[in-house]
């Protein structure tokens, strides 16, 4: 999964890679999902358009017992950076926030067994 | 190729960048020429006495018309109107939307359009955006770009100007781009 936008065209090769926003949201559903932890099913995820920027603003189930003895606003953060890295490194765009929101918590003990 | 050919040359050109003046001309030699058949008709029926009464009779009429306020400011708008839709006629240079330029051998007439849609493609592909976030127009003496960027990916506005440039100097036409990049960007 590399897609890479073009921001400046080959001089020898013509033709430019176009990101959908439906890309865009699966991947970073996708960064999300294996960032936090949580099921890419709960994570709700919208971008906006913020001053030619991208803003993300994600709803995702708080995870307990993954991250021992970090605060929720350390897992926040480390959320963000890695979403902010990874769509830096594989799509090439640069998100200018993130806005998170934790709604429940998913305990790691208590998962069934589908 | 002599110098009258030029001469004729740069005319043809002017001919094809500016509009006529022909339209409005004759409009005005056929209203003064009416005016000048009128008043010598008026002048002619005076001398029959059955025509004076009647000249006589239009002559109260415009003269009572002209006493009331409303209808002697129609009258002046218009001829203000008139008047200005004339001098600004004749001193306008009554572009057309074109370009054109000089050669050895031949002379060129591009339209704008064409101009601005060649710069607007250069700049698309510069920026490898999509042709329908890069709009162009082409004025007298300059290009403006306008480009409605992707979010989150920067524009290299230097870049572009100078691709729009260079787009346009390829086809002999030095013409000053103007990048405006929106502030509002498209997601995908």
């Amino acid at each position: 999964m590399s897609a890479a936008a073009a921001h400046v065209a080959g001089p020898a090769l013509r033709g430019r890679t176009t990101l959908t926003a439906r890309a865009l949201h699966r991947l970073a559903v996708g960064i999300v999902a294996s960032a936090s932890g949580a099921d890419p099913r709960e994570i709700a995820l919208r971008w906006d358009d913020a001053d030619g920027g991208l803003h993300a603003t994600v709803t995702l189930p708080l995870r307990m017992g993954t991250a021992a003895g970090q605060t929720l606003q350390e897992q926040g953060a480390s959320v963000r950076t890695s979403l902010v890295t990874g769509m830096a490194e594989r799509a090439g765009r640069r998100v200018d926030g993130v806005d998170l929101r934790f709604t429940g918590v998913r305990r790691e003990d208590a998962r069934r067994v589908r | 190729m002599n110098e009258g050919d030029r001469v004729g040359d740069r005319r043809l050109l002017r001919r094809e960048l500016r509009t006529s003046r022909a339209t409005p001309a004759v409009v005005v030699a056929v209203v003064l020429l009416g005016a000048a058949l009128g008043t010598a008709a008026a002048a002619i029926w005076t001398t029959d006495p059955s025509g004076a009464s009647l000249v006589q009779d239009g002559a109260v009429a415009v003269r009572t018309a002209w006493e009331e306020p409303s209808w002697r400011a129609a009258a002046a708008a218009v001829a203000g109107i008139a008047g200005i839709a004339l001098i600004v006629l004749a001193i306008a240079p009554g572009r057309r939307r074109r370009h054109g330029r000089g050669g050895a051998r031949v002379e060129l007439v591009v339209d704008d359009g064409l101009l601005a849609d060649a710069a607007a493609q250069a700049v698309a592909r510069h920026c490898a955006l999509a042709a329908s976030q890069v709009s162009a127009t082409v004025t007298a003496r300059r290009v403006r770009v306008r480009i409605r960027p992707i979010s989150g990916v920067p524009v290299d506005r230097a870049g572009a100007a100078d691709a729009a440039r260079g787009a346009l100097e390829r086809m002999g036409f030095g013409i000053r781009p103007v990048v405006t990049v929106d502030a509002k960007g498209v997601v995908a």
